[in-house]
């Protein structure tokens, strides 16, 4: 306690020196960077979680030919796991001597378990969203069942054996599949009508769908228990397998941008490394005084320990606020690309920014503060008396170390890890050679310059050591804002070549080839284009074995 | 037997043989050679000689803030040769107290701040009030808020002699705590230093030029070349 009170009068005295708040404002800069992208990156991930989710109306789904065990189901209940079901066949439709083709799906009372059903309850009323399905004794369609079998809203359907009210229009099904088998008219009804119809026989062709939802550690282990004893006929499929991948553009994007970000950290991590060395040199003597006065090693180093913690707190927490900010701009920025509902992000994304603060922090500022654990309190009678530089083991096994955890946290990628590693590293060596020989070389011109030359290059060869460290660390930052210039148009030339000029992105289904010539027509007028009418034939493919 | 280790009890520094040198481009260099002398509590001791005869590190030595070469050092009847680096600066904390002639006061902290600080080492509740007391004695009850540029050099030298006696330690080493200070002001700390030396009973070890502080001191050791002479 009292240590943390010295500490943060220490702070105080010092927190009007340049090099603290240098070191805050690269902290705050590498923070908000980083934050902003891992933020946006896990919002995307989670709205297409979401949409996945949406997509199975659960975060699983079994579908079948047939009933599956039950004990699958009571496996399902042990893990926790919220249940429903729906099954889904053709049935032929007569009402008011006209006939129908109809999808029917019979839906379970605690469908769907993500996303919401949309139903109108006259023809021209606003939609309603329902977390529900129909209510036993009514039936849900689609509008155009009531044209094609000239109903109204509150008359009776005949499904089977009995009749069903019609309710409501149906207008959205969360899991509505795009094969061409379910394109025919929806019909919904409950789960609890069903046997009373008698429609399905043995011999029907129905398929079951099971759905499930839970966290993901149990739908993973429930999964993991039930794919082996799967028949052939029966599927699975899963929000965190299944789900459509987020475009490759996103994807590809997402990476830029947390390279860039390291690229930022980098900088700022060489700004945090030498403002923490001036911060330290300025420190020797304070630190001999404490020494003298009793303070042993392990004792000082907290002081100062607990300093930049403090300051790594503040900095990560504003950083945080800053890439909250711009993450949020970011999205309104891309709103036109985006589903129009995107998730909030989860708390442990907003956490890796104040992680990250600390961790650069410590990361770059550690080497130069250890320094000061070595000065020793005789430096109070000798003042020329430094404690030797870190370790160069230390400071760049540190940095590195780092980086390495940062590009494959981004890229999730270990080739292209080791690749970045391996040029940024060789690059490293071939610099650093060339300014070794360059210094070399100015210690041979000495004797031929005149002398304020002779003054300059003197200085330079003298220092060579954190001349070479300071040259190094230039041309790095350089490098790596070159080679986020070189990724970044690499990248749009890239977006650009994925689709050809004008590629199609509307397309129209079930066009009658009488209606053919008349929607052409009546699109020309609205000024778009039809690429090209195709022909669409079901058939059903055979493998001969002789 | 028993009568030698009363003898060595009686003394608060024992130093036997002592030697120091240092490896410099030159080659090794020997700063101390073959120092002895024995001080008693309470008794106040300067060290005198030329510049560069070697004072400075006599005092480092005994001070602990640096290893002798060979000879042993006992303060307390312990060995400083068998202390590590913390157990000597825990030994600092509790015993000795200090005043050089310069560079001395965190710039960072004021002067009350200064004066608390080795009792904030070890936790005392009543650092706040002890050094308040303390720096009422050498006279600053009134700068108690200023850092240590906006003070005198005397001020300054004030402060630190407050916050070496605040731990009420058994030895003061001194490195020409006058150095810098004008005749007058020089005067007046050297009064202070030896008033606090009664009230306390501390034994005063100091380096220094200036005759008028050597005379004040019961005992003079001469240095030349390393030599006690
Ligand atoms: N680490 C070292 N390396 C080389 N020489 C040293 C070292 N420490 C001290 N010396 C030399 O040892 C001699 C004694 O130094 P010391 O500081 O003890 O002298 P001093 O008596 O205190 O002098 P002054 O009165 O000028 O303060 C000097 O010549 C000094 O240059
Ligand atoms: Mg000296």
């Amino acid at each position: 306690m009292n240590r943390l009170i010295l500490a943060m009068r220490f702070l105080r005295r010092d927190s009007r020196s340049g090099e603290l708040t240098l070191l805050m404002l690269a902290l705050i800069i590498a923070v908000a960077s980083s934050t902003a992208i891992s933020l946006f990156a896990n919002r995307m991930n989670r709205t297409m979680n979401f949409q996945a989710a949406e997509f199975l109306a659960a975060d699983m789904v079994v579908s079948s030919p047939e009933l599956i065990h039950t004990h699958y189901l009571q496996q399902a209940k042990k893990l926790n796991l919220k249940q429903s079901q729906t099954s889904e066949f053709s049935s032929m439709l007569i009402e008011n001597e006209q006939f129908l083709l109809a999808g029917i799906k019979v839906v379970s009372d605690n469908y769907p378990l993500h996303g919401t059903l949309k139903v109108r309850q006259e023809t021209y009323t606003q939609e309603q969203t329902l977390k529900h399905g129909p209510k036993k004794g009514e039936v849900w369609i689609e509008s155009r069942i009531l044209s094609a079998l000239q109903l109204k809203l509150g008359d009776p359907l005949q499904i089977g054996e009995i009749p069903l009210l019609v309710s409501h229009i149906i207008t959205y099904e969360p899991d509505k599949r795009g094969d061409l088998y379910s394109l025919s008219p929806r019909v919904m009804m409950n789960a609890a009508d069903l046997s009373a119809t008698k429609i399905l026989q043995p011999g029907s062709h129905v398929h079951h769908f099971y759905q499930f939802s839970g966290a993901e550690a149990d739908i993973v282990k429930f999964k993991e228990w039930l794919k082996p004893q799967l028949t052939a006929s029966q599927r699975l499929m899963d929000i965190y397998d299944d789900r459509p991948k987020i475009g490759s553009a996103l994807q590809k994007a997402e990476r830029y941008l947390g390279l860039s970000s390291i690229v930022v950290v980098l900088i700022a991590g060489v700004a945090i490394a030498m403002a923490t060395r001036r911060f330290s040199e300025r420190h020797f003597n304070s630190t001999a005084i404490l020494r003298c006065l009793g303070y042993k090693q392990n004792e000082v180093l907290q002081l100062f320990l607990w300093q930049f913690l403090f300051i790594g707190l503040i900095a990560s927490f504003i950083g945080c606020i800053l890439g909250w900010i711009s993450q949020e701009l970011l999205f309104q920025f891309l709103r036109d690309l985006l589903p129009a509902q995107v998730a909030d992000p989860s708390f442990l994304a907003v956490l890796f920014g104040m992680i990250i603060g600390i961790v650069v922090l410590f990361g770059f500022a550690l080497p130069p503060l250890l320094r000061l654990k070595q000065v020793s309190p005789l430096r109070i009678l000798q003042r020329d008396l430094t404690p030797l530089p870190s370790s160069a083991w230390l400071v760049y096994g540190l940095a590195i170390s780092l980086l390495v955890l940062l590009i494959s946290q981004y890229t999730q990628d270990v080739k292209m890890t080791l690749s970045i590693l391996i040029v940024g590293m060789l690059s490293l060596s071939v610099l650093g050679g060339l300014s070794y020989g360059l210094l070399g070389l100015t210690r041979l011109l000495l004797p031929h310059v005149n002398l304020t030359w002779r003054f300059g290059l003197q200085g330079l060869s003298k220092h060579q050591k954190s001349n070479i460290t300071q040259i190094l660390a230039f041309s790095m930052t350089l490098l790596a804002i070159i080679l986020s210039f070189t990724v970044r148009t690499d990248l749009i030339r890239d977006w650009q070549k994925q689709l050809p000029i004008n590629a199609p992105n509307h397309f129209a289904l079930n066009v009658f080839a009488e209606q053919k010539d008349q929607l052409a027509l009546d699109l020309k007028e609205q000024g778009i284009t039809i690429e090209n009418f195709y022909p669409v034939v079901r058939g059903r493919l055979g493998m001969s074995t002789n | 037997m028993n009568s030698l280790l009363d003898e060595n009890k009686s003394y608060i520094i024992t130093v036997k043989n002592l030697y120091k040198t240092v490896n410099s481009i030159e080659g090794s260099l020997t700063i101390l050679s073959d120092v002895g002398f024995k001080v008693k509590p309470a008794e106040s001791i300067a060290i005198i000689g030329a510049s560069g005869s070697g004072k400075s590190t006599l005092l480092s030595l005994l001070a602990g803030l640096d290893r002798s070469t060979s000879g042993t050092i006992e303060i307390f009847g312990q060995s400083l040769n068998k202390l590590n680096e913390d157990q000597r600066a825990s030994l600092r904390n509790k015993m000795i107290g200090f005043v050089f002639q310069s560079f001395q006061l965190l710039p960072n902290l004021n002067a009350l701040e200064n004066v608390m600080l080795p009792l904030e080492l070890v936790g005392d509740k009543q650092a706040k009030s002890l050094a308040t007391q303390l720096l009422d004695r050498v006279g600053l009850s009134h700068r108690l808020k200023h850092i240590p540029n906006q003070l005198s050099g005397g001020e300054q030298q004030r402060v630190a002699l407050a916050r070496a006696f605040v731990t009420h330690p058994k030895i003061l080493f001194a490195d020409e705590p006058t150095g810098n200070l004008d005749s007058n002001t020089g005067e007046h700390i050297i009064d202070l230093l030896f008033e606090l030396n009664k009230e306390n009973r501390t034994t005063l070890v100091l380096v220094t030029h200036d005759q008028r502080l050597a005379n004040r001191c019961v005992r003079t050791i001469k240095l030349s070349g390393g030599r006690i002479v």
